[in-house]
């Protein structure tokens, strides 16, 4: 009793080749879900199963690297009489295949565009075969992906029906399209990422994330303590600190990170305006 | 054995408590009623595996289903615990016959006049998640394809249930991430914000605001939220 495919998958196979087919998606399906089991010796908890389905995504399909980052909506946390400011969902790595990948899910953040963000907003999957016919679309994020030595960029949302958790997305280093058969293999390690992080939800009642999935969680603190030391100091909005901010570290080709640090150190100050 | 006639209603009707203000408890519950009404079993009980894998009583058909269900789990023996371990039916069980099998369980059943017993599984791929039982008060046999419609009937509450269980679990995720992700982010920027208004380092900065929880004996959170405010 397999799990209903896409629609799209298997038309005009016949009845041989699609059974076939769906022996290797139930294989993988298999393949994946042991070796990202928490609770296997290899795979102590949460946060190592989603770093282990990342490094399997890089393994099964050849990529530069692949990271799962968690999102949510900012809506405000209990107790709090405000969200967040943009943008309007909260983000932070959970897993990847190695630091290289990490670096790249920050980019993205870093720069406030790329397909991560657009296949979360979506709730589809953003397929870019070819990074360098990118620009118009992320102008930030294509050359700076390129110069990373990405080729292709691919991002399938984790969601549950109207639900949506984060996404997983997979560097590549060729400028190249994925098969049909590499997308139902996307699919398949988006699904079992899913699956993953609901089963570790399902024994919390509380606000309580499963513990190590929350001490996965990496984001960079230091961006957000200069968006709220900004707001402060040129008394506009939160939102407005960090699109500022943003601003300054493309203008000067700087990682926000770095900038970040800068202005929390006082050696950069900031302007109200972009020069 | 099996109603034929009445199938076609039972499915719909299953089919139909699904779209709407699903309600696992009430959904246990005519499942149970339309599997009595069905089969022509006197009594029809259900058992779910909790998520330590513990079987807890869910529904019956009326009370002497209960009073059986509850019985197997109180000792620990019984066609629903057989058919959840094994993950295979218990088909035609005469209790006169089956002393041996559940020294326990069989007696108390006859007692309660019943004569034969059925489990059909709920499961979904590896996974069972517990067990429907139907106990006849006569000689009653399923012939291979009224089992087929039982087990059928198991199988769309099976995958009603996890599929709800899913969406609860995504729910709760959704607020774990929010809890999560939102406050941490929402009290560095708090931090930041009241390193610049009051002069002084991020870190400094914390421990006033965790000073200031302390001694209001409110949530950090809510503290870094009331910096933030008008910002």
């Amino acid at each position: 009793m397999g799990r209903a495919l896409p629609a799209s998958r298997g038309d005009g196979r016949d009845g041989v080749d699609r059974a076939k087919v769906g022996a290797t998606e139930r294989r993988l399906r298999e393949h994946a879900r042991a070796a990202c089991d928490p609770g296997s010796e290899a795979v102590r908890d949460t946060g190592a199963a989603i770093d282990c389905l990342c490094r399997l995504a890089v393994t099964e399909l050849g990529l530069l690297g692949a990271a799962v980052t968690l999102m949510t909506p900012t809506a405000p946390s209990p107790g709090a009489a405000v969200a967040p400011a943009p943008p309007a969902y909260s983000q932070a790595v959970a897993g990847a295949s190695d630091e290289r990948a990490h670096e790249l899910e920050h980019l993205q953040f870093s720069l406030g565009e790329g397909p991560s963000a657009h296949a979360f907003t979506t709730g589809r999957p953003v397929l870019v075969p070819d990074l360098e016919a990118a620009f118009a679309r992320w102008p930030a994020f294509a050359p700076a992906g390129l110069r990373a030595g990405l080729g292709a960029v691919h991002t399938f949302p984790l969601q549950l029906g109207a639900v949506r958790f984060g996404t997983l997305t997979l560097y590549d280093g060729r400028s190249r399209s994925l098969s049909s058969d590499e997308v139902t293999t996307c699919l398949i390690l988006a699904e079992i990422g899913t699956e993953r992080l609901l089963e570790s939800a399902a024994d919390g009642t509380s606000h309580a994330l499963d513990p190590g999935l929350d001490l996965a969680l990496r984001f960079r603190s230091e961006v957000y303590q200069a968006q709220g030391k900004v707001a402060v100091q040129l008394g506009v909005s939160l939102a407005h600190a960090l699109l500022l901010m943003r601003a300054r570290a493309y203008a000067s080709d700087q990682d926000l990170s770095d900038l970040a640090i800068a202005i929390l150190d006082e050696t950069i100050e900031m302007g109200r305006h972009v020069d | 054995m099996i109603a034929t006639d009445k199938l076609a209603d039972v499915f719909v009707e299953l089919a139909d408590s699904l779209v709407d203000d699903f309600d696992l408890v009430d959904f246990l519950q005519r499942l149970t009623d339309h599997a009595a009404d069905m089969s022509g079993a006197s009594s029809v009980g259900l058992l779910l595996a909790d998520h330590h894998g513990q079987l807890q009583f869910m529904a019956a058909s009326n009370q002497s289903g209960k009073a059986l269900e509850l019985f197997q789990l109180q000792h620990s023996e019984g066609p629903c615990l057989d058919c959840y371990t094994t993950g295979e039916p218990v088909v035609n069980a005469e209790l006169e016959q089956a002393a041996s099998r559940w020294p326990h369980f069989a007696p108390r059943a006859i007692e309660a006049g019943f004569r034969s017993v059925h489990a059909f599984p709920m499961r979904l791929r590896d996974q069972t998640i517990g067990a429907l039982n139907l106990f006849g008060d006569s000689q009653t046999r399923f012939a291979a394809d009224e089992t087929r419609l039982v087990q059928a009937l198991a199988d769309v509450a099976t995958i009603a249930i996890l599929q709800e269980r899913s969406i609860s679990h995504a729910e709760v995720l959704t607020q774990q991430l929010q809890g999560a992700l939102n406050s941490r982010i929402l009290l560095e920027q708090a931090k930041g914000a009241l390193a610049q208004r009051e002069g002084v380092s991020t870190e400094v900065a914390f421990s006033m605001l965790r000073k200031q929880a302390r001694s209001t004996q409110r949530r950090l959170v809510e503290v870094a939220a009331e910096v933030l405010e008008g910002l």
